[in-house]
């Protein structure tokens, strides 16, 4: 639940927990006082942290930074991970992940961090994202992900194309900032950083700005428009020793796997970070055709047990969970009871009735109506 | 009076309709009422609490802070608990406001709640031997029912009802299941283990008890009995009204009973037809609906069990002109003429004597 209960030790937590469900029928105090909470602050949410927007900066073309004031009792980040971000919008809370593109010590010095994103002009979140002006709320949750670039090993390798520049670039701030305080210089790192045209290439001069000043940096730039097949050839040899990072759209990131395996890179040196890069958003009528019959696997998750299931993206998540053996809370199996309601984990799924697709963060959904479209993890 | 197919096709068209046009333009107006209903919910629970303690100085400011507790109640069983926990506000994607997470300030578990109402009530409304809420198995309130001795002083037993409605309600489950008495029911699909339904019954139950009757009393210290006896009176208060509102939404006179035969492979248009006949709407002001949970509209609110509560009215007008459109019979009236066709109804049924058959299956679909 929320990062405001996980603070407290486990007693102490329970005892509030029973304490806050006796009195207010919630789970923290927090849920029960937010109605007055908002009302005195304008803007409030119980699980969340409220961030002021301190600048919005175009980036490149089609990318926008954020930069945000996160309140003091925000946990903080590293290197790498992402926060949930929560806009509401027509009277809904609309939330997606975004990687932070700062560094470590732009929040330890001045309690900011930058996001960056790709606008997506029909995507839900991005254009309300676009329209903020400076000093409108943001929520975020806390940092998460387990993209956490290493510190310790010898040899960095990140692969990353497009807005997957975002993690390694709050990473090489970060070390830059180590750098000029007088920390030790890495051994090697190697950044491969691929996009469609300069103008939409995030950050390019910053990294460029870098290559010649952090020492052992190496720079390998492609441009899609360019070279339209990625040479994976002018990767540099990589030893046992060497993490490597990827970041980017789902295809992408299979290439960079096959390439990375024809030249022995054993698994386990592989990290990635995917976060659905709504495939499905970018053009509805060639969906219609590659999603009729996919298989797809669908994970549901209780109490940490996971059971994964393969199903196909025409059947609905309730049945093919009951068909299974996965036996989920349900009723009416028609959307009216909302008795199956879940918590989706990652992927994006179709509301059967409408045809309306989902994000592909973190949200409530009605099972029985619902068919996924990408691999899906549900908690249930 | 009967349909034909193609009636009942053009009858869910039309309504599902009225639906889709309020879907459609759901968004921050909805929001800020809720929050608003949440807000002074909030305040005059807090306020009420207070005043209690201050009856030291007047019991006027006790009596006050009973009715404002009664009210906060009242709002946050009905307008809040009773829609959030149907899912009107899960498109908010808001946590306090979702149908998953939402507890109410009753002794019912809102898990048990959403099985028994959302899921039995809503989808066999009325249907005899399906809908447990149709006399709760305590009143005999049609003749599809055999009569017994106890029926006789059933008026009785409903006033008793009203008085621990929220033990009713949250002991309905654990009764429909047989979990303390009776032969369990063969072939009863059952989601929950009975000692899930025990478990949820005593921590909600005793959750609500001892706030009610021991934290608030306690932590008052010389004002023990006088808080105790408030919040004892602002739970019955609102128990008889939560009972009297929803007694005038099912069991007026009028009111249609369907036998499971006839709902078998129901169309959309025939529930749709069901849920009409199936319950009762009564007129008021503004406050009254909000202090219903806009359950005066119980047709809507039957038909439309998602959309959030404050359309109904609103929807109500272009319901009454799809009835007249079929001929199905539209159960309005005041608040006052609804209830004394309820008590009616309670004494009529007390007897053994077939009444005419005026409000069973036979004209179903």
């Amino acid at each position: 639940m929320s990062s405001i209960i996980n603070q407290r030790a486990p007693f102490w937590r329970d005892i509030y927990q029973s304490f806050s469900r006796m009195v207010g029928n919630q789970p923290t105090l927090r849920h029960f006082f937010e109605p007055i909470s908002q009302w005195i602050t304008g803007a409030y949410h119980a699980e969340l942290s409220k961030c002021r927007l301190m600048s919005l900066d175009s980036t490149s073309a089609d990318t926008i930074s954020l930069t945000l004031k996160v309140p003091k009792r925000w946990k903080g980040f590293q290197a790498g991970q992402h926060v949930l971000v929560t806009l509401q919008h027509n009277g809904r809370y609309v939330t997606r992940p975004f990687s932070i593109s700062s560094s470590e010590s732009l929040w330890k010095i001045h309690g900011n961090i930058q996001i960056t994103c790709k606008v997506k002009l029909d995507g839900q979140l991005t254009p309300q994202l676009v329209s903020l002006t400076n000093q409108d709320t943001v929520f975020i949750s806390a940092a998460q992900g387990q993209f956490l670039i290493s510190r310790t090993s010898d040899d960095v390798m990140l692969i990353c194309a497009g807005s997957g520049i975002t993690p390694m670039r709050a990473y090489l701030q970060s070390l830059k900032d180590q750098y000029a305080a007088g920390g030790n210089s890495r051994a090697s790192i190697v950044l491969l950083y691929r996009f469609r045209g300069e103008q939409n290439a995030a950050f390019i001069e910053e990294m460029r700005v870098l290559a010649s000043t952090l020492p052992n940096f190496k720079l390998i730039l492609s441009d899609s428009r360019i070279d339209e097949k990625m040479d994976w050839s002018s990767l540099p040899a990589t030893t046992k020793q060497t993490s490597i990072y990827v970041c980017g759209p789902s295809g992408f990131m299979q290439q960079a796997k096959i390439a990375l395996a024809e030249t022995n890179v054993s698994p386990e040196q592989i990290h990635q970070e995917y976060f659905g890069p709504m495939v499905m958003n970018k053009d509805p009528s060639e969906q219609s055709a590659d999603t009729a019959t996919s298989q797809v696997e669908a994970n549901y998750v209780r109490d940490g047990m996971a059971y994964s299931i393969t199903t196909n993206t025409e059947t609905n998540l309730l049945e093919s969970a009951i068909d299974s053996g996965v036996e989920p809370p349900y009723g009416c199996r028609i959307g009216v009871c909302f008795q199956c309601v879940c918590n989706k984990v990652s992927g994006q799924i179709k509301d059967l009735r409408t045809g309306e697709l989902s994000g592909t963060g973190k949200e409530q959904i009605q099972l029985c109506v619902s068919a996924p479209v990408t691999d899906i993890t549900v908690e249930y | 009076m009967k349909l034909t197919t193609q009636q009942f096709d053009a009858l869910a068209k039309d309504l599902d309709n009225i639906k889709s046009n309020v879907k459609n333009q759901l968004g921050e107006a909805d929001a800020r009422y809720i929050r608003r209903v949440l807000f002074w919910q909030r305040i005059s629970e807090i306020s009420g609490r207070i005043l209690l303690v201050l009856g030291f100085i007047t019991p006027w400011l006790w009596a006050v802070g009973v009715l404002l507790l009664a009210l906060a109640k009242i709002i946050d069983n009905m307008e809040i608990g009773h829609n959030v926990l149907h899912g009107q506000y899960d498109w908010m994607n808001d946590p306090v406001l979702h149908s998953k997470r939402y507890e109410w300030d009753i002794a019912c578990d809102a898990g048990s709640w959403k099985r028994t109402h959302n899921f039995e009530h809503h989808t066999y409304t009325n249907i005899i031997g399906k809908d447990r809420d149709f006399g709760y198995g305590l009143l005999r309130l049609s003749d599809d029912f055999r009569w017994r001795v106890r029926n006789l002083w059933q008026i009785f037993t409903y006033f008793m009802l009203s008085a621990l409605f929220q033990w009713g309600v949250s002991y309905h489950e654990l009764a429909g299941e047989r979990v303390f008495f009776g032969r369990k029911k063969q072939k009863r699909h059952s989601q929950v283990t009975d000692s899930e339904l025990k478990r949820a019954f005593f921590s909600k139950g005793g959750r609500q008890l001892f706030k009610d009757y021991i934290f608030f009393p306690l932590i008052s210290g010389p004002m023990f009995l006088w808080v105790f006896a408030g919040n004892w009176l602002a739970n019955l208060i609102r128990n008889l009204w939560t009972s009297t509102v929803i007694f005038c939404g099912h069991f007026t006179e009028d009111v249609h009973t369907f036998s499971e035969k006839d709902c078998e492979n129901e169309s959309q248009g025939q529930w749709y037809y069901r849920q009409m006949l199936g319950s009762s709407d009564f007129t008021g002001s503004k406050a009254l609906h909000i202090l219903t949970g806009h359950l005066s509209c119980q047709i809507e609110h039957h038909l439309f069990p998602d959309v959030p509560a404050r359309h109904y009215p609103d929807m109500a007008k272009e319901v009454r002109l799809v009835a007249q459109k079929y001929g199905i019979p539209y159960n309005s009236g005041s608040f006052a003429s609804q209830y004394w066709t309820v008590l009616k109804r309670i004494v009529k049924f007390s007897f053994p004597i077939k009444a005419q058959p005026l409000n069973s299956a036979v004209d179903a679909p």
